[in-house]
């Protein structure tokens, strides 16, 4: 027994960096947890955002709320029979500087309705400064499948008009989820999806929130092509390509 | 709340780090340790919850300064305060804590209940009520959202990823005024169960601050895990107490005005006599004070420690406060604060590594990045030079070489140095942009200096370890055959692998290309050379228009490192392509395979079913690495089985989303199926691929290994061999830890516990004081008394031990090692300079195993019989100078992990062991590798012990912590002819039951070397094993027949009891061990032992079992265990 007490002068420690607290230490595994300002996962069924620098809770609703198996949890179902969201920007999506949004998205048949019109991802939906990610409007008599996915700036009073592709998904891209990244300095956007990076745009313009007289912005769609939404993100900071990665790696943990 | 969601929201980091000492993390000193625990009466009346801690109304609550960081007696550096009180109605919980400075705020971004209040900055209070049913967890950020969990306690501790929802009417408010943060919160005790309140009852609980900008979790008692009842402090509800209040530690006490204030007030209507005792401590300035003060009813008194010492050093702090007379402790706490860095906050954003680089001394090459996404005008530049130069002549050294702009945002170059003598050197970037004058320079400095070591052969001997023998090569010139296995070459690959006498192959392994559209047909097959140590062939093959060419390289273990090289003849349009390598299904029964996810690597039974019943994409998966690339992979069964491994997937086509590895079965095989083609290419130029493979079992465990022990040896038993693993650097007489050396390279400790001075029953305390006086003598007394205790502590172990190992970590380093000021990069593995370095994560490049085993060498020289080695697992390095790190097509470089240079770095070390003439006992060197979880042949075929079981630890029985599959796929040591050992470390109250668990499991599956890591009852563990190795376990002629071997001697007719036993003539032993979580009623069938009249004792309690008819009818606990002895009467 004498050797008992010895062994605890030197017993050997588990050290399960950070695993103790269960639940501060999800912060450790968010990409850039800190620089969050908005965030929405539906997993308890609800669309206030689970983390608003902002005003959590939507302005309006379009269409019906409808949740569907997520990446993750819950997912919104989006496009006919789902739900368009609409939230105020002030706190949560912020112009004036770099910042960064993320989401996952799901299409569901995209391999018909090739006459319908665009899928609506998210956007700042104003008559004054349109700014909106979705699938194109075009060319009808294509499955959405097969469409670019577009940026697309309207309206402002100092940036012209530009529209921004994105490869479509294809064939390969039915029935899986895709992240689809946007990041933005003043003049500049980065575009990525499924943690690739494709393209860097230069606006002949600065974006800036006083181009955003709207103060709001949508997400999902109550419209047209159906598709689950989830896990969507503002940051106050550009991610880099490496976060932008690693958010495309953490769903392989899941 | 749907909990169930919410956990799979949250990732639990739990990637662990395999060992360190305990010390690292205590307190700096000696002073008096005081557990954290308070005594206090019952509030008057409750504070009004308004988010402002009014002085006078928290005036009965426990006041408590400081917040310690994760699993550290250290102070975080921001500033916090906890309040704790309570009512007969209420519990009371505030924290005041400061604020960001200048413009940055809390995060407080969570609104909605049991929302991500987690995400921001937020407090927690945790506790366990008197009832100890559950542990309740509150946390509440700055805009007052709760979350709020409850976690059942079993066996005194919880699972902390399986809370309960929990819905309490707690009240919290919040304000943010004159740079602090103060959150009040009220709950009710009807919240909780049925507790109601109670004077006399005891509470343990845990306050905690989480802070942002940056992240750190911290928390009133020191905790690794803030729901752990073990963890928290305690709390004494008692109407007869004093309130303590600790509210501050004066105002610049970072600075070294020091001022601890503790104000005791007594609330009752007699006089107190309380003791307070404040000690602090550090290298410069000890002080105590121990004061006994008669406190009058309804006053109070402050006392003071008070220092003024400006010196930056640690320091310690304990205090303890109680009833003079009684000595009932009223207060009590100890921590440690470090000087206060400049910078505690996140302020503006992090600073730009704008230019990075590394050199690599052994490869002669420099590189450096420049990062331009910043640069608006980043497009007007024309060049980028790159250069090495003298720092003190200027001169430039080599060539200058033009960077290349790589993935939209970095210049980028690579110099080829000449060997560079002693010196300061700069590398320097200059990017020329057009129409300026001058380009823009970046300049980094770095050292070359030379040391004896480096370029040393030690290790490198071209002998032969024992056990193993030389290699032979078959008469047909194709079969290469180690100690226990043999692999006949064909077609680039093999078309036969035996595995102790057994083909375990279903058909050749070899390529399907394109579906199998393209056939590779073998053209050529040449021996190159043979001879004891390896064996080297090549093999080429074609088909389709592609050749194919193979060299193979066997090391003496085994192991056969393969380059593989695909060659088109013409443009070839590849779909897909693959690696299969087919075992017999009734061979590969378990696996196990890793990715740097330690204690979550995947180890067991191969799923049940047809077709892919496992891939890459399941499980756990490396965060660094993109896809799901594995290193290695193993199947078989106990005592035969194959890997593969690889260090990455250069040169492979990968579609990440796809699954690297497949494990694929069917009638005919279990198929491991490496996808090295899951995105279709047009294949117009050569492609080399290397990898490893190595058939098990490596060699056979050693006899008498049952005979050994760890710190212990039983009284009147013969052939019992005792090891003393001295799992600390302090043990010998190291100043830091994951040095290779002890202070000031004076061996003499060493030489003191070596075997000859062993027998020798008096300490040499003389020499320890000399030692210490010599090479601490300009430190802290406490330092010294630290190093007196570690010393004598080695000493005391050492006593009497057959065989002393050192602990070290082969992937250790520290920061202030003169050769890793340049050695850095080669040994960290970051593919640029990290200026960064610990214990765990250096990766074993050529030079790092020169320095190593130069180091480890003298440590053996002066006295050890052999080594252990901590962290031997696998880790990726993201070099590519060093290894096959290369860049992925987005700029993202994918690591590689250094599989066959941690293989080399074993087989240097076991050859060094054997070339001092250090054995164990049969010849073989003493190599000690702890391993949880990361059993990977090639890395433990030169070890000589494994170690696993470092996870799962806490309260938890343990037939619940490990599965059959995972201890018969990697615990067992049968695969790497290694010697089996476990760590046990067990939590909350149970501890003696769970020990009886654990024992029950080592029973069950033949494990004997144990290595307690705390709560390990060792008296109930050393009782067992003396009987049995009284009876003769692990000697000649006593057969062991653990519960996965088959035998027919003895049954039991439950599925859930495992049996082993052991025999001889006219005697046996057999252990019966509960896997039923039930207190159960077994019948053991001992006619199958022929024995006759026999007489059955139970060797814990001498009492005699009845024997009727052959059967023994054993009630045995839930997952206990009953180890019965059975001899002839006749």
């Amino acid at each position: 027994m004498k050797c008992l007490i010895a062994f605890c002068l030197f017993s050997i420690m588990h050290l399960s960096a950070l695993s103790g607290s269960p639940l501060p230490s999800g912060r450790e595994t968010q990409i850039a947890g800190d620089d969050i300002t908005f965030e929405l996962d539906f997993d308890d069924g609800s669309t206030i955002a689970d983390l608003a620098c902002g005003k959590a809770k939507t302005i309006s609703i379009s269409g019906t709320v409808k949740f569907v198996e997520g990446i993750r949890g819950n997912a919104l179902f989006c496009g006919e029979g789902g739900a368009k969201l609409v939230y105020s920007m002030p706190g949560n999506l912020d112009f004036d500087k770099p910042g960064s949004v993320s989401f996952w998205f799901y299409p569901e048949k995209w391999n018909s309705r090739e006459n319908e019109s665009r899928a609506f991802f998210f956007g700042t939906e104003c008559s004054k400064g349109f700014l909106g990610i979705q699938v194109d409007n075009s060319p009808k008599g294509t499955c959405p499948l097969d469409r670019q996915l577009t940026l697309l700036l309207l309206y402002f009073s100092e940036i012209p008009t530009a529209v921004l592709y994105l490869p479509p998904i294809g064939v390969a891209g039915a029935d899986k989820w895709h992240l689809l990244v946007m990041a933005w300095t003043q003049d500049t956007i980065y575009m990525s999806m499924d943690g690739k990076f494709y393209f860097t745009g230069k606006l002949a313009g600065k974006l800036r929130n006083e181009l955003f007289p709207g103060k709001t912005f949508s997400l999902g769609t109550e419209s047209s092509h159906t598709y689950r939404l989830d896990e969507f993100k503002i940051y106050s900071k550009k991610l880099d390509e490496r976060e932008v990665q690693k958010l495309w790696e953490l769903r392989k943990n899941e | 709340m749907d909990i169930k969601n919410l956990f799979r929201k949250i990732r639990v980091s739990i990637y662990g780090i395999l060992a360190i000492p305990l010390l690292i993390s205590t307190l700096h000193g000696e002073i008096p340790q005081y557990k954290t625990s308070l005594r206090l009466p019952p509030m008057k009346t409750g504070p009004k919850i308004d988010g402002v801690i009014e002085k006078e109304e928290w005036k009965n609550a426990s006041v408590s300064f400081g917040a310690l960081k994760h699993n550290s007696s250290n102070l975080e550096p921001r500033e916090a305060v906890f309040y704790f009180g309570y009512d007969e109605k209420n519990i009371y919980f505030a924290c005041r804590s400061e604020l960001p400075p200048n413009d940055m705020k809390l995060l407080a971004r969570a609104q909605k209940r049991d929302g991500k209040v987690y995400m921001d900055d937020a407090v927690e209070l945790l506790f366990m009520a008197p009832d100890k049913k559950y542990v309740y967890h509150l946390i509440a950020n700055s805009l007052d959202t709760l979350y709020d969990v409850k976690y059942p306690v079993v066996n005194g501790g919880v699972t902390a990823s399986a809370p309960e929802a929990w819905e309490p009417k707690a009240v919290a408010a919040s304000s943010c005024k004159d740079g602090y943060w103060n959150i009040e919160i009220m709950l009710p005790y009807s919240e909780i169960g049925t507790i109601q309140y109670s004077d006399g009852s005891e509470w343990l609980v845990q306050m905690c601050r989480d802070w942002s900008q940056p992240g750190s979790q911290t928390c009133w008692n020191r905790a690794n895990i803030f729901c752990e009842p073990t963890e928290m402090g305690k709390v004494i509800f008692d109407k007869n107490s004093p309130v303590v209040k600790m509210e501050s530690m004066g105002k610049n006490f970072y600075a070294g005005d020091i001022d601890c204030a503790v104000e005791i007030y007594n609330v009752s209507s007699s006089a107190k006599n309380v003791r307070v005792r404040m000690d602090i401590d550090s290298a410069a300035a000890p002080a105590v004070t121990d004061e006994k003060k008669i406190i009058k009813p309804a006053s109070s008194e402050t006392m003071h420690l008070r220092i003024n010492d400006k010196t930056s050093i640690p320091r310690d702090f304990s205090v303890i406060v109680e009833d003079a007379v009684t000595k009932i402790q009223y207060y009590g706490r100890s921590f440690s604060w470090e000087p206060r860095p400049k910078i505690v906050w996140n302020e503006g954003n992090a600073k730009y590594m704008e230019f990075d680089f590394a050199y690599y001394p052994s490869y002669n090459i420099a590189k450096g990045r420049v990062d331009v996404s910043s640069l608006k005008d980043k497009d007007s530049i024309k060049s980028a030079i790159f250069y090495v130069k003298e720092k003190k002549t200027g001169g430039i050294i080599g060539n200058s070489v033009n960077g290349v702009f790589d993935a939209g945002k970095y210049y980028k170059a690579k110099i080829q140095l000449p060997s560079l003598k002693d010196g300061e050197y700069e590398i320097v970037a200059e990017l020329k942009k057009e129409g300026a004058a001058e380009p823009l320079k970046f300049v980094r400095e770095f050292p070359v200096r030379h040391f004896p070591w480096e370029n040393n052969k030690i290790g490198m001997d071209d002998v032969i370890v024992p056990p193993f023998k030389p290699l032979a090569v078959g008469d047909d010139g194709r079969t290469v055959k180690a100690l226990m296995t043999s692999y006949s070459m064909k077609n680039c690959f093999w078309d036969k692998i035996f595995a102790n006498g057994e083909n375990i192959l279903a058909s050749p392994v070899g390529l399907v290309l394109n579906g199998g559209k393209i056939k590779l047909e073998e053209k050529n097959f040449k021996l190159l050379s043979s001879k004891g140590s390896s064996v080297v062939a090549e093999s080429s093959s074609a088909g389709g228009n592609i050749e194919a060419s193979a060299r193979y390289e066997y090391d003496y273990d085994g192991m056969c490192k393969l380059t593989l090289t695909l060659t088109p003849k013409a443009s070839i349009q590849m779909e897909n392509g693959f690696l299969e390598i087919p075992l017999k299904p009734e061979v590969a029964k378990l696996f196990h395979s890793v990715n740097n996810n330690m204690k979550n690597n995947p180890a067991g039974f191969v799923p049940d079913g047809n077709g892919v019943v496992w891939d890459s994409r399941m499980g756990k998966q490396n965060k660094d690495v993109v896809g799901n690339f594995r290193p290695y992979f193993w199947m078989g069964e106990v005592y035969k089985g194959l890997c593969w491994f690889a260090e990455s997937d250069k040169n492979w086509s990968v579609n990440p989303e796809k699954a690297a590895l497949e494990l694929v079965r069917d009638n005919k095989s279990t198929t491991l199926k490496v996808n090295l083609f899951t995105k279709p290419f047009t294949f117009d130029k050569p492609r080399t691929f290397v990898m490893g493979f190595q058939a098990t079992p490596v060699k056979p465990q050693m006899k008498d290994w049952r005979r050994v022990t760890t710190y212990w040896k039983p009284a009147g038993v013969n052939n019992v061999y005792k090891m003393a693993p001295l799992l600390a650097i302090f043990y010998f007489g190291g100043k830091e830890l994951g040095d290779i050396w002890p202070a000031d390279y004076d061996y003499s400790m060493i030489q003191g516990i070596a075997a000859k001075n062993r027998s020798n029953p008096d300490l040499k305390l003389d020499a320890v004081k000399q030692f210490v006086d010599k090479h601490f003598a300009d430190k802290s007394s406490e330092k010294k008394e630290f190093m007196m205790k570690h010393l004598k502590a080695g000493q005391s172990y050492s006593k009497g031990a057959d065989f002393a190992v050192p602990y070290l970590n082969p992937r250790a380093s520290h920061i202030d090692w003169p050769e890793y000021k340049v050695f850095m990069d080669e040994w960290w593995g970051s593919e640029y300079r990290a200026n960064s370095a610990d214990e765990y994560n250096n990766h074993t490049s050529k030079s790092y195993q020169d320095m190593f085993l130069y180091n480890a060498k003298k440590l053996v020289d002066n006295g050890f019989e052999g080594l252990y080695y901590d962290n031997v697992r696998d880790w990726h390095a993201f070099s590519d100078v060093t290894g096959p790190a290369y860049t992925l097509e987005n700029g993202v470089t994918q690591p590689y992990y250094d599989m066959f240079e941690f293989h080399e770095m074993m087989k240097r070390t076991a050859v060094m062991l054997y070339m001092e003439g250090r054995k164990f006992l049969d010849d073989r060197p003493i190599l000690w590798a702890h391993m949880t979880n990361t059993n990977i042949i090639p890395f433990m075929s030169f070890a000589t012990m494994t170690l696993d079981w470092e996870a799962h630890y806490g309260s938890t029985d343990f037939q619940t912590r490990f599965s059959d599959g995972y201890i018969l796929s990697q615990s067992l040591g049968t695969q790497t002819g290694c010697l089996p050992s476990v760590l046990v470390k067990i939590t909350g109250n149970e501890t003696e039951r769970i020990t009886r668990t654990f024992i029950a499991t080592l029973l069950a599956y033949d494990i004997q070397i144990v290595i307690p890591n705390g709560g390990f009852n060792a008296g109930i563990f050393q009782k067992v094993a003396t009987a049995m190795l009284k009876f003769g376990y692990g000697l000649d002629g006593v057969d062991v027949y653990p519960c996965w071997k088959p035998q027919d001697y003895v049954k039991v007719d439950s599925k859930d009891a495992k049996i082993s036993l052991y025999k001889k003539n006219g005697s046996a032993m057999i252990t019966v061990s509960d896997f039923s979580g039930k207190d159960s009623s077994v019948n053991v069938d001992i006619s199958g032992l022929k024995s006759g009249k026999v007489k059955a004792v139970n060797i814990e309690t001498n009492e005699v079992v009845p024997v009727t008819e052959n059967k023994i009818n054993l009630n045995i606990p839930k997952y206990d265990y009953r180890v019965i002895l059975i001899e002839k009467t006749e």
